[in-house]
């Protein structure tokens, strides 16, 4: 899939053609540098993350109420309504995946709210064999019961997505029983209090006063080891005393990896392994079918991190865009022809991934991936001589 | 997992360029003393990745890129990564127990597991191992299994009621007040864990006042392999010099001249885990975990890890109303007899299951695990780094936490014989030196509520550093007693401690040292 020689060789080159600046950098070009590092860091912050994980904890609030409801009164357009709002939950959470590191891996949010597949025999066992668990997540804190006790194999966005859809298509309310909405009602409770968590673990005090109080009530931890900075400000005092990071450009490293980890895992592993394999069970998604959706929101997470903010809140002055350009800008050609080239790639796999799998254009799109990832990959290669 | 870069290449590019520029900034490798330079590929040529990022410890080896095994790397840390579920393929076959339905909840960020407050195996990065024992004879307690479970699927139900465990933390001061001679102060903490009879399933096979718990955390993954290639002569060696240096040893394993117990029925020496139970890596701790954590079958493992003296929880379960009630239901296919009892027995002590995970997947989460790279030494060239270094080395430290060892051949074995000897699907690591900072022996620190049987071998330092940034924590030990390096380094000074010796001498040093010895050990 990857060939190492070229890599290489790209990468040797690169290093010759840009190793004159970097080993004579005067103390001035660091300064600058560092700046407009800060810069970027704080644009990421404020203008790709957090409005991501803004949207995101909204709308798992209107999911979370509408299942409420749904529960008590369930109709077929309530249904259509509460999918159409998981797939807009789906649309932000996949959109922040360049941005898994902090706070989601911290404490343990992606698995907790994207793991898959369901665990389909638990998931009958609850439905049918638990009476006292069922009892439970009905109950005033049913969210919490869910989060502490169902497993990630039976939480998250996959859970409701086999309540709410089948064969890409929204469920009928008579199809789905009552367990079933004690169930969805609890799960998407839990969700919203993760997709908090999220949101308030990077904006801390810019969060919503009433995301942190149900964050405090809950006793959930939001903030960097226990301490007192939020990851935003975290990143922001990059080089600072209690901060993780030790540099301003440690801080832009952690980034770009972030955006090269989701790249390789789109192509390598949430398409290839089903594609190569051949193996239907690899693919994420199946219940609504939008499995190519998630892919490309990845990648857009991507260019909304690297272009310095997301859509409308964009500042290309302030990107790692700008900052690579200025250092080499054939990086920087590299990454950005990459980007849309990948995002091109992924809409023309035939959807849907789960009945089409195994065709040709789906290997081009691991292709476009995987060059993605080298191409950012190259970024952090400049990056750690700078730092 | 991410992508290793090139950065072998890249460093020797750079070099390259640098060379015919003509000036040398101060904060690039290159400008390091060789030695240096040759320290910050802690893992290395083949086995160092320079992320430093938060996926630095999930990166593929030099050496599985090199072999062409990337995307098995990939598919075998799928097994990693994801939660086992009971039927639903590819990641199916958990129970009739388990310990954790997921590596990565305990291995977060694939490192060390957190401190935590209570014991709940769903809990994120919750990697605390119940240790059951005889506080009389130190042997495990044979009612539960060596790691008990608190997890079952229907009808079964678990070793321990996980619900009724208790971690409380207590704090301990040490004979210095937990004070410096400058004045500064430190705290101390330790857990104290209960668990009341009544939370055990089936019946204890000694008194419960003969009863010891304890914890013990999972540990960082990445760099396994390369240990695996040090040779076990070169092991033998450092038992022999620390044994004429007058060192105590466990006399479990190391009896004067020679080794005095191996590995099962091989003629390899022990070399994982705390307490030594496990020598060649395909048969050690990642091997096994991935069939006893979840309880996955495969060809070579084909039964299931219940009690250690299996017969008694199968006996227990067996005997159950409720669960002979709903056993035919949950598993129709092991009606053999029309007798619950009978069956349930005869399906709990079979060793002739049906296979769970394919050996495919099985070789292809052995390259993941064998393949997983360790991060380089970071900011070397930082002269409070430089005399960390020095710090550590002229105090005595390095004595256990030796620095490097040069790797063998890696014509690796499998005592399971899933594997043949240096065996072509899986990466290799030869003649590589290599910066652990472990001597590979066990040592005794006598602390408070210590580990069973008070040894627990030196815990590779490599990488530790960046936990904060790829686990969450910065939590030591091997119950995460210390919440940072300086809390580590003080359990180390105990009364009775093997290194009391070298913890009085950091007692001495001034603050700007102490810390210099810490930023030390935060980079490499």
């Amino acid at each position: 899939m990857k060939n190492t020689c070229i890599k290489t060789l790209l990468l040797s080159a690169t290093l010759l053609a840009s190793a004159s600046f970097i080993s004579c950098r005067d103390e001035n070009d660091a300064t600058l540098d560092d700046e407009k590092a800060a810069q970027v860091a704080e644009q990421f912050v404020d203008h790709t993350v957090a409005p991501t994980y803004t949207a995101l904890a909204n709308k798992a609030e209107q999911l979370a109420s509408q299942l409420a409801a749904l529960r008590l009164n369930a109709t077929d357009a309530g249904v259509e309504d509460a999918c159409q709002t998981f797939l807009e939950a789906r649309e932000q959470w996949e959109k922040s995946e360049a941005f898994l590191f902090g706070a989601a891996g911290d404490f343990g949010i992606d698995p907790h709210i994207d793991s898959w597949p369901l665990d389909e025999d638990a998931f009958r066992t609850l439905m049918y064999e638990s009476p006292a668990m069922i009892s439970a997540l009905d109950g005033e804190d049913g969210d919490v019961v869910a989060g502490e006790r169902l497993g990630n194999a039976l939480l998250g966005f996959h859970g409701l997505e086999y309540i709410l859809f089948v064969d890409g298509h929204a469920k009928r309310a008579a199809d789905i029983t009552e367990n079933e909405w004690i169930y969805a009602a609890a799960v998407a409770g839990d969700l919203r209090n993760r997709c908090y968590q999220l949101e308030v673990g990077w904006l801390g005090d810019k969060a919503p006063q009433s995301h942190v109080d149900k964050l405090d009530e809950l006793e959930m931890a939001y903030t960097v080891a226990g301490g007192n900075y939020s990851y935003g400000e975290n990143m922001k005092n990059a080089g600072r005393p209690g901060s993780t990071y030790a540099s301003r450009i440690a801080a832009l490293m952690a980034i770009v990896q972030g955006c090269s980890d989701i790249a390789d895992e789109v192509g390598s592993s949430k398409i290839y392994a089903a594609w190569h394999g051949e193996d239907i069970t690899y693919i994420e998604s199946p219940y609504s079918q939008k499995s190519i959706i998630d892919f490309y929101n990845n990648i857009l997470s991507i260019r909304n991190t690297y272009m310095g903010g997301i859509e409308g809140q964009r500042d290309e002055e302030k990107s790692l865009h700008s900052f690579v350009k200025s250092h080499d800008a054939a990086i920087d050609g590299h990454v950005t022809t990459a980007i849309e080239t990948a995002l091109q790639k992924i809409s023309a796999m035939p959807a849907p991934f789960v009945l089409h799998y195994s065709e040709a254009a789906n290997g081009i799109a691991v292709e476009a991936c995987s060059e993605l990832s080298d191409a950012l990959g190259e970024i952090n290669n400049m990056l750690r001589e700078l730092n | 997992m991410k992508k290793n870069n090139i950065v072998f290449a890249a460093m020797v590019c750079a070099t390259a360029a640098i060379a015919l520029t003509g000036c040398q900034p101060d904060n690039v490798t290159p400008s390091l003393p060789d030695e240096l330079v040759e320290e910050t590929y802690a893992g290395g040529r083949l086995g160092t990745t320079f992320n430093q990022s938060a996926s630095a410890f999930e990166d593929p080896t030099p050496a599985v890129e090199n072999a062409g095994m990337v995307n098995a790397f990939k598919y075998g840390e799928f097994f990693f990564e994801h939660t086992i579920t009971q039927n639903n393929p590819p990641f199916n076959g958990l129970g009739p127990l388990y310990v954790r339905s997921s590596c990565e909840a305990c291995h977060p960020g694939y490192g060390h597991g957190r401190r935590m407050e209570r014991y709940r195996a769903d809990d994120w990065a919750n990697g605390y191992l119940l240790v059951v024992y005889n506080k009389t004879t130190d042997a495990y307690e044979t009612s539960v299994a060596g790691m008990p479970q608190t997890k079952a699927v229907p009808p079964f139900k678990p070793s321990i009621d996980e619900d009724k465990i208790n971690i409380a933390w207590l704090e301990y001061t040490d004979d210095w007040g937990n004070r410096f001679p400058d004045g500064e102060t430190y705290s101390l903490i330790y857990p104290e864990v209960t668990i009341p009879e009544d939370a055990f399933y089936a019946p204890l096979s000694a008194p419960y006042s003969q009863m010891a718990f304890r914890l013990e955390s999972t540990i960082g993954i990445y760099g396994t392999g390369l240990l695996d290639a040090i040779p076990d002569d070169s092991l033998k060696a450092q038992y022999q010099k620390e044994y004429d240096a007058g060192v105590d040893l466990n006399p479990a394993i190391w009896a004067g001249h020679d080794w005095a117990s191996l590995y099962g029925k091989t003629d390899h020496p022990k070399r994982f885990t705390y307490a030594l139970s496990r020598g060649p890596l395909q048969d050690a701790a990642g091997a096994n975990a991935i069939w006893n954590i979840p309880n996955v079958t495969r060809s070579d493992r084909r039964s299931h890890y219940l009690s250690l003296d299996k017969s008694i929880y199968a006996t227990t379960a067996s005997q159950d109303p409720e669960v002979q009630a709903q056993f035919y239901h949950y598993f129709p296919q092991w009606n053999k007899t029309g007798d619950p009892k009978t069956d349930i027995y005869n399906y709990l002590m079979c060793d002739t299951l049906p296979v769970e995970m394919s050996d495919q997947d099985y070789v292809n989460f052995m390259v993941w695990h064998r393949g997983l790279a360790v991060p380089a030494a970071r900011n070397l060239s930082d002269p409070a780094v430089q005399r960390g270094r020095q710090l550590f080395r002229e105090m005595g430290c390095a004595t256990c936490h030796r620095p490097s060892w040069t790797t063998g051949p890696d014509l690796y074995t499998d005592p399971n014989g899933f594997f043949s000897d240096g065996d072509a699907r899986l990466p290799r690591y030869p003649y590589q030196k290599i910066w652990p900072y472990t001597d590979m022996v066990q040592h005794r620190l006598h602390m408070v509520n210590d580990i069973r049987t008070g040894w627990c071998r030196t815990t590779p330092l490599w990488g530790r550093g960046l936990s904060p940034i790829c686990s969450g924590h910065s939590d030591r030990l091997h119950d995460c007693r210390a919440r940072n390096v300086m809390e580590a380094i003080m359990w180390h000074g105990c009364p009775q401690s093997d290194a009391r010796w070298t913890v009085e001498k950091f007692r001495q040093l001034s603050k700007e040292d102490r810390d210099a010895v810490v930023k030390f050990i935060n980079a490499i």
